[in-house]
């Protein structure tokens, strides 16, 4: 994760505090990779373990020599957060008392989060997931406490997550009453920039009388390769649109398209004003002389990277001009 | 004329250029299918009508083929391999993390014994001395095991990139330099061991940082493999016939993956369809590839047909456990995590023996706020069968110790030994599984 800044605040300073945070970025887990050692090598005078390099050394029917391998795992690293995708994270609340220490006890701990955004300055309290069958209500040394959260990053920018940590520490006397207990509490912030994606830029132009040709190049400014899942031109009534792209009604391409790093793709629709509706929603002309302008729809386009993680953006609306 | 064969050059391109990052993907093309490529197997009935096959072309042609006129010289003239024994092409390693996989005990073991007790670290070491303090007269067949043993070793102990440096010391292995005489049928036999010609192909790639070099030698190796299973067919040698398919089958494989590697899943995807015998491993990677991808409808359909297809070695899958374990997979990767915590649940009830399921619940509990039954998983993977510890449960045992403590050093290093305390396999490499 993004630095932690400001560990903690107040009375921590004194003592230093009995519980910890730990944070952990939830991108998809990804696939083990493996590199065996070549198989067929009967030449070889030195014999290394066929298992030797498998990602796992069991014998499966799914268990191969190639790259991937059906073993999960945790997400290595921060990575880039993307506008239109989900920011997600787990954090943890430890109980950092030694094993053997009779004289303290700790309950009552609560996780609280905030994110601050550019338009959300004073920052926004975020939902965090709880397990459905909550763990045992004790809170021994080692123990931890889990929540996830999940936020749709909707903005370009600097972020800041506000993770507020609250418990109450207990002295315990000898003979094992509380003698005495306080609440104490720290915060942790984690800073992160998030970029765009996708850029999208469109054009329309007017094809014929009540036709419209709306063309658009998705560029992938990111650094992790991503497939398209859905170009999709949501159409503003009288229009109807229709896709020109590998998704097309009778189109032979079945692979969804790929953009690489740096990659741009071209995508185009055809907007038809259905007959016998209303004439489209006219744009409010700046200028008398300024022409008339037509709300078409707008775009909308659905990824997914590597694993499967989603994301997705609308434009605003697109407008169209009559010739 | 110089009386000993110079080492093979390394190709001007390889030498001469400005690493290419392998970040930059847009020049990359995918490969272009033929109609028969050398890793289609040999036992096609039509091959033997094929002009490459090599039972119809005359020895001269085919010495003009394959061998360079230099080749010739060979035949008197003994070849120079001192290049490869200079203690400066090794790079010195740092220590293991765990003080006795250096200890004295190691130094009475044969090489031979080493690997056989997971000790790469030290096999990689004493490979390397040995390669040194040999005589200039050594043949071949002494040297280049060793190369191997020392390349081998490299990777397993994750010193992939220095691998990668001292795979360039080999050169170009598809010279004739590395070949003996041509002999009546064909041409001369190669003095590389098979494991060494393979294994340098992906660690010269990324030495050199050209991927695409690499599927290039895959496919030289196919071809020397497809030629060698017809010579072996048309002379009825069964068994050695048998190897040679076996290899051809394994360097389809190496192809995919150098794709995926690349970052070219869809090339991927199409060229493990157009492999002959295509059977429930190529359709598992398949679908592994587009899950890779997150081309999640790719791998659905993928699945699909291949369950609805109705024949063949295909359908080869008794009490569906690949569909589904895939199935789960695909689902994993739509994120779902509630429900597919109830999958790998279930899977694993099914097949309680199989840690990958174990290992694949855990991970998932650990998206549904249940990180004790997911360290209680992991636990019992490793509690089950310390020995046979895997890397990506070294990985996610440390990351969940990271994300449960302030002490996850402490905990890391307790496992690190009672790894290490249940055999000396393995305890060579947890250093960097567990981002110690």
């Amino acid at each position: 994760m993004a630095r932690a800044r400001g560990q903690s605040i107040g009375e921590g300073l004194k003592t230093p505090h009995t519980v910890s945070l730990k944070v952990l970025r939830l991108t998809r887990p990804s696939l083990a990779q493996q590199f065996p050692l070549p198989k067929a090598n009967s030449d070889s005078v030195y014999d290394f373990s066929p298992s030797a390099g498998l990602a796992y050394p069991h014998s499966t029917p799914l268990a191969t020599n190639f790259l991937l391998t059906p073993l999960l795992t945790l997400p290595e690293s921060f990575q880039s957060a993307y506008v239109g995708e989900v920011f997600s994270c787990t954090l943890s609340a430890n109980n950092e008392l030694p094993a053997d220490d009779t004289a303290r006890s700790i309950s009552g701990v609560r996780i609280a989060a905030e994110i601050v955004s550019p338009s959300n300055p004073s920052g926004v309290a975020l939902d965090l997931e709880e397990p459905v069958t909550p763990a045992s209500s004790s809170f021994a040394p080692g123990a931890s406490l889990q929540r996830i959260l999940r936020l749709n990053l909707q903005e370009e920018g600097d972020h800041t997550l506000a993770v507020t940590v609250t418990y109450t520490e207990t002295a315990v006397g000898t003979e094992g009453r509380a003698a005495g207990g306080r609440v104490r509490t720290f915060r942790k912030l984690y800073q992160f920039i998030a970029t765009n994606l996708i850029s999208v830029r469109t054009k329309a132009g007017d094809v014929d009388g009540g036709r419209y040709a709306l063309e658009a190049q998705l560029e992938n400014l990111g650094e992790r390769a991503v497939t398209m899942e859905a170009v999709r031109m949501n159409p503003k009534s009288p229009f109807t649109s229709h896709s020109l792209n590998w998704d097309m009604p009778g189109a032979t391409q079945t692979d969804a398209p790929v953009l690489q790093p740096g990659d741009i793709m071209q995508v185009a629709f055809l907007l038809e004003e259905l007959q016998g509706e209303d004439t489209g929603q006219e744009v409010p002309a700046s200028s008398p002389a300024a022409d008339k302008r037509f709300i078409l729809g707008q775009l909308n386009v659905q990824w997914r990277s590597a694993m499967g993680d989603r994301g997705s953006i609308s434009t605003g609306w697109l407008t169209g001009k009559k010739r | 004329m110089a009386s000993h064969l110079q080492p093979p050059p390394v190709s001007k391109n390889a030498r001469g250029h400005v690493r290419v990052t392998s970040e930059d993907r847009r020049r990359i093309t995918a490969l272009r299918r033929s109609t028969k490529g050398p890793l289609d197997e040999v036992d096609d009935p039509l091959s033997i009508a094929s002009p490459t096959s090599p039972e119809l072309l005359s020895p001269e042609t085919y010495k003009t083929q394959s061998l360079s006129p230099r080749a010739s010289l060979s035949l008197d003239v003994p070849k120079d391999f001192t290049f490869l024994l200079e203690p400066a092409n090794f790079t010195p390693l740092s220590t293991p993390l765990l003080k006795h996989a250096l200890s004295d005990s190691t130094s009475s073991l044969s090489l031979s014994d080493l690997l056989a007790t997971g000790r790469f670290h030290t096999a990689a070491v004493r490979a390397a001395s040995d390669l040194s303090a040999l005589p200039p007269t050594a043949d071949a067949a002494t040297i280049l095991p060793l190369w191997y043993v020392r390349l081998a070793s490299l990777t397993l102990i994750h010193e992939t990139t220095i691998a990668a440096q001292e795979s360039k010391i080999l050169g170009d292995l598809s010279s004739p330099f590395y070949r003996l005489p041509p002999i009546e049928d064909g041409p001369g036999e190669h003095i590389v061991p098979w494991g060494l010609r393979v294994l340098a192909v992906r660690l010269q790639a990324l030495g050199f940082g050209e991927p695409r070099r690499g599927l290039m030698a895959y496919y030289l190796l196919a071809s020397d493999a497809r030629e060698a299973a017809a010579r072996a067919r048309a002379s009825q040698r069964q068994a050695e016939m048998r190897l040679w398919q076996t290899r051809l089958r394994e360097l389809g494989v190496l192809v995919a993956s150098a794709l995926v590697e690349m970052g070219e899943g869809q090339a991927a995807a199409r060229h493990l369809r157009s492999l002959k015998g295509r059977g429930r491993e190529e359709v598992g990677m398949e679908i592994l590839t587009w899950l890779r991808m997150g081309d999640l409808s790719a791998a659905a359909a993928c699945l699909a047909d291949w369950e609805n297809s109705s024949e063949g070695e295909d359908k080869v899958d008794e009490d569906g456990f690949v569909s589904k374990v895939l199935k789960a997979l695909i689902a994993t990767c739509e994120g779902e995590y509630a429900a597919v915590v109830k999958d790998w649940q279930a899977l694993h009830d099914e097949y309680p023996d199989d840690v990958m399921i174990l290992q694949n619940l855990a991970v998932c509990q650990m998206y549904t706020c249940e990180m004790e039954k997911s360290r209680d998983a992991f636990e019992k993977i490793i509690a089950d069968d310390t020995a046979a510890v895997f890397p990506s449960l070294l990985f996610n045992m440390a990351s969940l110790y990271e994300l449960s403590s302030e002490n996850a050093q402490m905990l890391k290093t307790e496992l690190a030994s009672r790894i290490s305390a249940s055999g000396p396999s393995g305890e060579e490499r947890t250093k960097i599984e567990l981002k110690l």
